[in-house]
């Protein structure tokens, strides 16, 4: 992540087209706007550290996802032994 | 999906049809021919409910058919793949994906949340928060291989 004089960090500087963004007939490719535009969160969710942080803030959240995880590691289990046999 | 077929069973037919250029041949006519209903009747409505969308653009949809053949049908936003391989630039995604492996595109956050902003208007998805639409959107950006920078 390079960091510029300017005070935008992001790769698409304000004004740039947003290709692909748009699916409307009559409407066109939103420009991007300045970086403190767009919420807060926008920018955290690149860094595995701030949404480690959220993760852990949420214990509902957190215990919900391990659980699924462990269930479909069970289940990948299960499947591996029913194909060997 | 696989049709359940039955009696007193509707069934559901998931298709991905060009936006404004439904047309009875194939995709959609044997998929629905096949269960009983008017690929044309199908194919007009369709184009007139996605008129204002741009031509072309695939759009999932899910048509419903009662047993007594009427049907109804749902239109959903275009596939998040679409939607990030276009910003990307690219026609088709990474042919598998690999920690180490180059990415074949590279997208901004800032196209991230337009792209979120687009998938939010599907019904199933406007209770979710527009911060986790996102994440998901970055998820599939990383299985089609589209790298996601600031």
């Amino acid at each position: 992540m390079v960091a510029r004089e300017t005070t935008e960090l992001s790769s698409t500087p304000a004004g740039t087209r947003l290709r692909g963004c748009n699916i409307l007939k009559n409407g066109q490719d939103p420009e991007a706007r300045p970086d403190n535009e767009y919420p807060d969160w926008l920018w955290e969710l690149l860094d595995d550290d701030a949404q480690r942080k959220k993760l852990e803030a949420d214990p509902e959240k957190k215990a919900r996802k391990e659980w699924r995880k462990k269930n479909r590691e069970r289940i990948k289990q299960a499947n591996f032994l029913k194909s060997m046999r | 999906m696989a049709a359940r077929s039955g009696p007193t069973r509707n069934i559901l037919v998931k298709l991905i049809v060009g936006a404004g250029t439904a047309s009875p041949s194939p995709p959609v006519g044997p998929a629905l021919g096949s269960k009983g209903v008017k690929a044309m009747d199908f194919c007009k409505e369709f184009n007139a409910r996605t008129a204002h969308l741009t031509p072309g653009i695939p759009i999932s949809c899910v048509i419903t058919i009662r047993p007594d053949r009427s049907f109804s049908f749902e239109t959903k936003s275009p596939p998040t793949a679409f939607l990030i391989m276009r910003a990307a630039g690219i026609e088709k995604g990474a042919a598998r994906y690999a920690v180490g492996d180059p990415p074949v595109g590279r997208i901004s956050l800032k196209h991230v949340y337009e792209i979120a902003k687009i998938k939010q208007k599907d019904s199933q998805l406007s209770g979710v928060s527009l911060e986790a639409v996102a994440r998901s959107v970055i998820a599939t950006a990383k299985t089609v291989g589209v790298e996601v920078v600031r």
